[in-house]
């Protein structure tokens, strides 16, 4: 065998300018395919590791009331902390997702922004972040100065639109959570190098200030982002922490002086006429006649809220009263619209009722439990960004007030950026494989043109006692030969490319601008690619070798002798 | 007679000061109409360094089934758009692509400042309280709007899910109609003032016919709404319809 592979190598260096024109020409291929290959991959890590997942995290929750699904609200946010903390392997951590657009106006310049909560500690942040959030004026330490008014990092691009530098203010107008109009003074802190395109639409602010803001109490956020280990497995992992969600009936355990226990829970408007009363409420006969209260009449209670010390008052309008010997719902249960209901759930979230309460049990009998509403919905997974799209939109139809939980992953909310660098895989490939059609009919080309010049030392070496099988090896072996070093040539070429682009600064503010880091073009080179690349390349030539030179093995070594041109 | 009994009632019975509760449903009262309405309603909007933007659309109305429609006729980019909302429902459509959408209740319409939760039925005593002092004594001032003599009185929203969480309202002393109305956001900026400039009444109602939005926020932004060719004749129910702008298209 050694024999035969130097034989290979030195065939191979026999016929150098043509085996040089095409090796150069697979170089040529192998260093196109690593470049496309990189820049695909650099354009899904621009838009997954250094986009959406700062905007979205690779995994989110939300809480979405009264179909405003661009503010979530997550009312417990430790709750729902608890939840994922014990239920979700592999995670890194849990970021708040508190951001709003707003309108800035700085120095005789207005802009739409997008103001992002962000707790911007070095000390804390990954080495992306870290990078993401480098100051090219200000401090960190001024973004914590609670002795300034709403201190924010923005970007120069940023402060550009808006004619601001550091230590001037933007004055903002944005919406609460609830959609009351709000007004703020921001201070610049800290002016970052702008990273990409959509880096330039926001401004951060601390999370405190900006709960403030939003209208959001300390145990509040508005949604959780959720980093992981491994980016891959959040499909499979939000698949899971949907599936062991459970909705429970909604019950506020109230207080009604000399009635002891009751509750308020909520009646479905759908599955009755519908009633625009405020706060409108179905009672019990027997606590109608205890209260001496009829249809019409006002009640006042109160109910224990579980962020709350004192109890929160409640003054609910009788429309109903209803025979509790149908309903056989737990005694002293008010029902009350669910719109209203909701309002008041939500606002001030009631104390956790132990599941081992008779309550659950007596609930659990009731023929009229169907009509009573649940203290969240949750959302089915969608697959895809259109499908995502448009279940938030429908989101629109729901008027009880329930809140739908959500739980998605970047794949579907961004759907679009991997069907595009699948897209452009796909591209790349074909119009490589092309280019490698083209090469490899030069591989069979040159390798007819030598075997036919070779045939009388084919003949030669055969008469002296060379098999036929090491005559067909020899060929093989040549262009694997010649594949391997092409290939690996055209791995270096490709790197110097990617090298060299990725060097060019790009001053653009057009939307390509989004797929540049830092300016630059963003290449990510994955060695395991290049690996499998590189043994396609090679097993594509060695294959189309091989039957020209079994074709060369075959011929009798008397006939190969005869042979003269 | 009755053109007669009218003013010398009202007369009568706005002598004493009246509570800001009963102008507050005064001011829910004159939002409520009883018939159908038709109106057409020019907009000039006037946006800081941009041209003036001028927008005319037709107004139908039906409070009894909380229902209307909007259709806009110019400009022409806009022709043939609309707005339908039916209850709780609302709908946006688009002419070019012959597609309804819903709206959420904080997406701006037609690209102005009025949102979808403006248009909600939502009465003004369900949403605000008077303003009170320590002895629990609603506050109403007593003022002249140049010539005209006015109660001003100041609003606190009672829920949270109110766009201004404070206004500021100036009421004609004789007939109770608002003049002029001052919103303020939650951390208390003057964010807009509206100006009701000219009034007209269509069966024995007032109706403000010209108003002024002044956006005090962003200086020098402002809407002129003027309100036209108003009847009150009964509209068919096939105009509250989504195939009522379809058809309109075709």
């Amino acid at each position: 065998m050694g024999l035969i592979t130097r034989l290979s190598l030195r065939n191979l260096f026999r016929q150098k300018r043509r085996n040089l024109f095409l090796g150069a020409a697979i170089a040529f291929g192998m260093s196109i395919l690593i470049v496309a290959n990189a820049f695909s991959h650099g354009i899904s890590d621009t838009l997954f590791n250094k986009m959406i997942v700062f905007i979205a995290g690779h995994m989110e929750v939300d809480v979405i009331e009264n179909g405003r699904f661009r503010t979530p609200v997550m009312r417990d946010r430790a709750a729902y902390v608890s939840l994922i903390t014990s239920n979700i392997s592999g995670l890194i951590e849990i970021k708040d997702n508190l951001s709003t657009t707003c309108r800035g106006i700085g120095k005789g310049k207005s802009d739409l922004m997008v103001i992002v909560g962000v707790d911007i500690n070095m000390n804390k942040l990954s080495e992306d972040e870290r990078n993401y959030f480098s100051l090219i004026g200000g401090s960190y330490e001024a973004y914590h100065d609670r002795s300034v008014v709403n201190p924010i990092f923005i970007t120069e691009g940023k402060a550009k639109s808006l004619g601001v530098t550091l230590n001037d203010q933007i004055r903002i107008r944005l919406q609460t959570v609830y959609g009351q109009s709000q007004t703020a003074m921001l201070t610049v802190v800290g002016l970052l190098k702008s990273k990409n395109a959509y880096m330039d639409f926001a401004v951060y602010l601390n999370p405190t200030d900006m709960k403030a803001l939003m209208g959001l109490r300390p145990q509040e956020t508005g949604a959780l982002q959720l980093v992981l280990k491994k980016p891959k497995s959040a499909i499979e992992q939000a698949n899971h922490l949907h599936d062991i969600l459970t909705s429970n009936i909604a019950v506020i355990p109230s207080n009604i002086a000399g009635i002891s226990p009751n509750w308020v829970m909520c009646l479905k408007q759908k599955h009755h006429a519908s009633n625009t009363t405020l706060n409108a409420a179905w009672i019990p006969l027997d606590m109608a006649q205890t209260l001496h209260l009829t249809t019409g009449n006002v009640m006042s209670l109160t109910h224990a809220a579980r962020f709350e010390r004192s109890p929160i008052e409640w003054t609910l309008n009788v429309v109903k009263i209803y025979d509790n010997r149908t309903y056989k719902l737990p005694t002293g249960t008010i029902l009350v619209l669910d719109q209203s209901f909701y309002k008041e759930y939500y606002a001030n979230i009631p104390p956790i009722i132990p599941s081992s309460d008779l309550l659950w049990a007596t609930l659990k009998q009731s023929p009229f439990k169907a009509n009573l509403g649940n203290d969240f919905d949750i959302l089915p997974r969608s697959s895809t960004t259109k499908e995502f799209t448009k279940r938030m939109k429908d989101l629109n139809n729901e008027k009880s007030g329930v809140a739908y939980i959500d739980v998605r992953t970047m794949y579907e909310t961004a759907s679009a950026v991997v069907k595009m660098e699948g897209v452009l895989n796909m591209v790349t490939m074909i119009a490589v494989l092309v280019l490698f059609f083209i090469i490899l009919i030069g591989v069979i080309n040159t390798l007819r043109m030598t075997i036919r010049e070779r045939t009388r030392e084919i003949g030669t070496t055969r008469a002296i006692g060379m098999q036929r099988r090491d005559v067909l090896m020899t060929f093989v072996l040549e262009t694997f030969f010649l594949s391997v070093f092409s290939t690996l040539s055209g791995v270096i070429v490709g790197l110097l490319i990617i090298a060299g682009l990725g060097a060019i600064t790009i001053q653009t503010d057009s939307f390509f601008s989004i797929l540049l880091v830092d300016k630059h073009l963003h290449f990510v080179v994955n060695p395991i690619t290049v690996i499998m690349n590189l043994i396609l390349i090679v097993t594509i030539a060695v294959i189309t070798a091989y039957f020209p030179a079994r074709r060369a093995a075959r011929i009798s070594a008397a006939e190969a002798l005869r042979h003269f041109e | 007679m009755k053109r007669i009994m009218i003013p010398v009632l009202l007369t009568l019975s706005f002598a004493a000061q009246p509570s800001v509760l009963n102008m507050m449903q005064k001011l829910d009262d004159l939002q409520e109409m009883k018939s159908d309405i038709t109106a057409k309603v020019k907009m000039t909007q006037q946006k800081v360094d941009q041209s003036p933007k001028n927008m005319t659309m037709v107004y139908y109305r039906r409070d009894q089934d909380d229902a209307f429609l909007i259709l806009m006729t110019e400009p022409e980019v806009e022709k043939g758009n609309g707005y339908l909302k039916m209850a709780d429902n609302f709908w946006m459509y688009r002419r070019n692509t012959r597609t309804f959408q819903h709206v959420n209740r904080d997406e701006s319409i037609g690209g102005s400042d009025a949102s979808a939760d403006d248009f909600e039925k939502r009465k003004l005593v369900d949403l605000y309280k008077p303003e009170i002092d320590i002895k629990g004594k609603e506050l109403v001032a007593e003022e002249k709007l140049g010539d005209i003599p006015v109660y001003k009185f100041k609003l606190l929203g009672k829920v949270k899910d109110v766009k201004y969480p404070t206004v500021v309202y100036w009421v004609r002393k004789d007939n109770f109609l608002p003049l002029k109305e001052q919103s303020y956001s939650l951390s208390g900026t003057l964010m807009e003032s509206a100006y009701f400039l000219k009034y007209t009444t269509i069966n024995d109602r007032f109706v403000w016919i010209k108003g002024l939005f002044v956006d005090e926020f962003e200086k020098g932004n402002k809407s002129l709404v003027e309100i036209s060719g108003i009847s009150t004749t009964k509209l068919d129910d096939s105009i509250f319809t989504k195939s009522f702008l379809e058809n309109l298209s075709k």
